[in-house]
């Protein structure tokens, strides 16, 4: 049997720059060509239900007792690699202690449920998607916390910042070799600041133009951007594991307030922390001027204590349908923008090929 | 193959950014991808707008614009005075001494304090010609007066503030009111007032 672990094998951060610069020579172009990328990702989905059908297969055979843990978990760990790596690469925080660590504590924790699926017979469909599950929310309470400590001491980094469990400081582990590959972390990083805060104000230009009813763009913004935007520098958890929005929380923070003070104080945030231009448009403002017929009250929209008339309910599928909407709208307006759009396709193609070779892994 | 609509477009993406394989039919998806360039364009956005707004990408937004609670919630306050500063004077043969402090500081965004090292010796109501409060937020946020030459300086750092458009205006018991003119450079705004009428005075920072 081919053995998957083997598959991520070393190379070193020449091959990335090499790559880099091929990707570069591609018709004058910075990104893959359109085929090429497509074509990857198939292959790697491909590759995914392969890994996934042999997991099951052997996933059965252990609850049968017939033993093969140790190989079932290689091919876990296998199929759950490239997102934990791609997460760590993506946000900042890859070095091979970080995915040690992730690995061992989900390693554990899916043990822990197949004994206990052993002894109840139960025999799961899909086990290598259950499986992921242990990996995925390792991996971001890993980056979480990683977040909060840098988030604590600003942004910049510090040489005596310990990386991973060898508690080795950043400073002790710096070599020529480190520098050189630090550098190119560095370009990475500045060209994924640089999408992801142009694609961020396009995201909030689009919903503060909406035409949508303010409370469904309102809720959008509490139970789903605030909350995520805090998540990391806020002492409770904001937001909870598996879930995209939070109509508790944004319930919680909405209080008392009228629409038109959520209205003030979002608009003030956004100004503050992400960009000068950011305001409600005149639609908004010119529905939260018109009276809303609210329980045979007749009452001006901006008047309405939000909390008292729309519940959690509400809050969450309005700020899920209203997050499509926006997307949509947020994507046509990156459509229109052809810099922003030649930036995106960039970051969007290369990421795909560069995140497998984070720690030096190609695949075969 | 027709285009592929907005909802597929959404759904392939969010399944491409959480690295879930594709079926039968999202294969097909994945194939016309590869031929139409509207299509692939439309994608390859919704791909990188589904990973900023995954909850990992929202931890990278997170680290950059770095929002503490604090200031999300000093943006709901709607303050207009920033300080007041009370300035008294007394004068005596060979000098003019000075007490300067800020009042009602509760509720104000600027917290202006001596800064430590002054502090520490306690220079408050000495005979040292020049005060300083310093906000104890942002030391480029500070009030300067110059009791023996009659001069003020007052410096706003103005950067993370939400109103930038600040006015700063002295008045008297007398019920005078004198304007300092102000200049700004970059996020600092800054603003020098001579010869000062009257020996005590407030001085008001305020929102325009």
């Amino acid at each position: 049997m081919r053995h998957i672990g083997a598959v991520l094998l070393a190379i070193d951060v020449i091959k990335v720059i090499q790559l880099y610069e091929s990707l570069q020579k591609c018709g004058g172009e910075n990104y893959m060509n359109q085929n090429e990328h497509i074509e990857q990702l198939i292959q790697n989905s491909k590759r995914r239900v392969e890994i996934a059908l042999k997991i099951q297969e052997i996933y059965q055979k252990y609850i049968n007792n017939d033993e093969a843990f140790t190989e079932m978990i290689e091919m876990v760990d296998s199929y759950c690699l490239p997102w934990i790596r791609k997460t760590l690469w993506k946000t900042g925080c890859y070095n091979d202690e970080n995915e040690y660590s992730i690995l061992q504590e989900a390693k554990i924790a899916v043990w822990k449920n197949i004994e206990n699926d052993k002894k109840q017979k139960i025999t799961r469909e899909k086990f290598a998607y259950f499986a992921f599950n242990f990996y995925k929310y390792r991996t971001l309470d890993l980056i979480r916390s990683i977040s909060r400590k840098r988030a604590k001491r600003g942004t910049e980094f510090s040489l005596d910042e310990t990386l991973g469990d060898n508690k080795n400081t950043l400073g002790e582990n710096l070599s020529e070799d480190i520098i050189k590959k630090e550098t190119k972390n560095e370009l990475e990083e500045y060209e994924k600041r640089t999408v992801y805060t142009k694609l961020f104000h396009t995201y909030c230009l689009a919903f503060m133009n909406s035409a949508a009813f303010p409370p469904r763009s309102l809720a959008l913004y509490y139970a789903r951007v605030l909350p995520h935007l805090l998540c990391v520098n806020h002492n409770e958890k904001t937001i909870p594991d598996s879930k995209a929005t939070s109509a508790k929380w944004a319930f919680e923070r909405m209080g008392e307030k009228t629409i038109e003070n959520l209205k003030n104080d979002s608009e003030k945030t956004l100004q503050i922390d992400i960009a000068d231009d950011l305001c409600w448009c005149e639609e908004f403002v010119r529905q939260l001027n018109e009276k809303a017929d609210i329980e045979n009250e007749d009452i001006y929209l901006k008047d309405v204590v939000y909390t008292a008339v729309y519940n959690k309910g509400k809050i969450e599928d309005w700020a899920d349908y209203t997050h499509k909407a926006v997307t949509k709208a947020a994507r046509e307006r990156v459509i229109n923008d052809s810099e922003l759009l030649i930036l995106v396709k960039e970051y969007v193609s290369q990421k795909d090929v560069l995140y497998n070779f984070v720690k030096g892994g190609e695949r075969k | 193959m027709m285009h592929l609509t907005d909802e597929q477009l959404y759904y392939i993406a969010e399944i491409t950014e959480e690295m879930q394989p594709y079926n039968d039919k999202e294969m097909e998806q994945m194939e016309h991808l590869k031929a139409c360039k509207e299509c692939y364009d439309k994608f390859c956005v919704s791909l990188a707008l589904a990973e900023m707004t995954s909850e990992s990408g929202y931890m990278v937004l997170a680290n950059i614009y770095n929002i503490s609670q604090n200031i999300a919630e000093e943006a709901s306050l709607n303050e207009k005075v920033l300080a007041v500063v009370n300035v008294v004077r007394k004068k005596t043969e060979a000098s003019v001494s000075a007490v300067i402090e800020q009042i009602n500081q509760i509720g104000s965004l600027l917290k202006l304090e001596q800064p430590i090292a002054l502090g520490a010796r306690g220079s408050s109501n000495t005979e040292s010609t020049s005060l300083k409060l310093e906000d104890i937020e942002d030391e480029k946020t500070f009030v300067v007066f110059d009791s023996q030459n009659n001069k003020l300086m007052v410096q706003i750092n103005v950067k993370n503030m939400f109103q930038k458009d600040i006015q700063v205006y002295l008045t008297f018991d007398a019920g005078e009111i004198i304007d300092i003119p102000l200049t700004k450079k970059g996020n600092i705004v800054k603003g020098i007032l001579e010869d000062i009428p009257y020996m005590d005075f407030k001085i008001h920072i305020e929102n325009k």
